[in-house]
């Protein structure tokens, strides 16, 4: 009759109405997705705007994981200084020179989805931008946000990427990987 | 590149949470209540009206679904913030479908705050229609809030 038994709602039992909405004293961090995409940009100012009336501290995710067509024959890039090259980057670049948020920085192997739904379990909110670097030109909201949307036991933001305003746009991707 | 949209950006705009009685639609109006304490901005509870496709023209005028709205919203308003306080929530009865309401008010919006899903829809349904239109393809940031207790069987009416 319920769908409490639903994937994602199984933490439903720990929460208490009230507990996640903003400004509520001890609510847990703000998990943010960041895959370098100019959404996840977006989607990070968003967190640490919000963070800045909150008090609450920000996590920047990012994940990899091996691509499907992966052989044992290549060398292997290292995905985890990619990563964090990309992270530092992206923070580096929202945060405000002067900013008092706290912002902690999380490389994790796996699917995006899951690793954001994993960093969601203790978060008082999960943003994400509407799409990352996968996807298809004139796509608008993403398969990773989606599903989050979906499955997050807490509030999920999904933050757009500003309409360019006369400038040429061309794409999603701003950081080469 | 602009700046608007973010939480406490000077000039700020209204938070605009769409309610239609169900309890993720409460949920989400408490959360933006609670936004716009932090941000200083005004909320506006929106909820939508349609005649069902079912109705014949005859029977339209017997049932008057906007006061039925305006008394679901009320109820909501009252539900989180109490009856003496609900004039700090504006509140909006527009004629349409919840989906097309929600992105045409996204446009002088700074917030859209829509529960995981409403009245509609089936048992175990995670991400209603409406809230993942609004996701898709509102003008500002969307937030999606999911009830705090399992979503109760959709009542007839």
């Amino acid at each position: 009759m319920s769908n409490s038994n639903a994937p994602g709602t199984n933490v439903s039992g720990t929460h208490v109405p009230g507990a996640n909405v903003p400004g509520t004293p001890g609510a847990g961090r703000i998990v943010v997705g960041v895959d370098g995409s100019r959404g996840s940009k977006e989607a990070l100012r968003w967190a640490i705007a919000q963070a800045g009336l909150t008090g609450q501290p920000v996590a920047a995710v990012i994940s990899w994981d091996y691509p499907v067509t992966y052989g044992g024959r290549w060398d292997v890039p290292d995905w985890d200084d990619n990563c964090a090259a990309v992270l530092q980057r992206t923070v580096d670049d929202v945060l405000p020179a002067g900013s008092t948020v706290t912002v902690t920085r999380t490389i994790a192997r796996g699917h995006a989805a899951e690793v954001l739904l994993d960093a969601a379990a203790d978060a008082a909110l999960l943003v994400v931008g509407s799409r990352g670097h996968g996807g298809f030109t004139g796509l608008l909201l993403g398969s990773v946000s989606q599903h989050v949307a979906s499955h997050a036991p807490c509030p999920v933001v999904v933050v757009h990427v500003p309409e360019p305003s006369g400038a040429a746009d061309t794409g999603p991707a701003e950081v080469a990987e | 590149m602009s700046a608007s949209h973010l939480p406490g950006a000077p000039g700020a705009r209204p938070i605009v949470v769409g309610v239609d009685g169900s309890p993720s639609a409460t949920q989400a109006l408490r959360w933006a209540v609670a936004q716009g304490a932090l941000t200083g901005q005004p909320v506006e509870a929106v909820v939508s009206w349609e005649y069902p496709t079912a109705a014949a023209w005859t029977a339209s005028g017997l049932f008057d679904w906007a006061a039925d709205a305006a008394d679901i919203l009320r109820a909501a308003v009252a539900e989180v913030v109490g009856e003496g306080s609900a004039a700090q929530v504006t509140q909006r009865v527009v004629r349409g479908h919840g989906a097309s309401v929600l992105v045409d008010a996204s446009a002088d919006a700074d917030l859209v705050v829509v529960g995981s899903r409403g009245l509609g829809g089936f048992d175990g349904l995670l991400l209603g229609s409406v809230s993942q239109h609004v996701a898709t393809h509102a003008h500002c940031p969307v937030v999606v809030v999911r009830a705090t207790t399992a979503p109760q069987p959709a009542s007839a009416d």
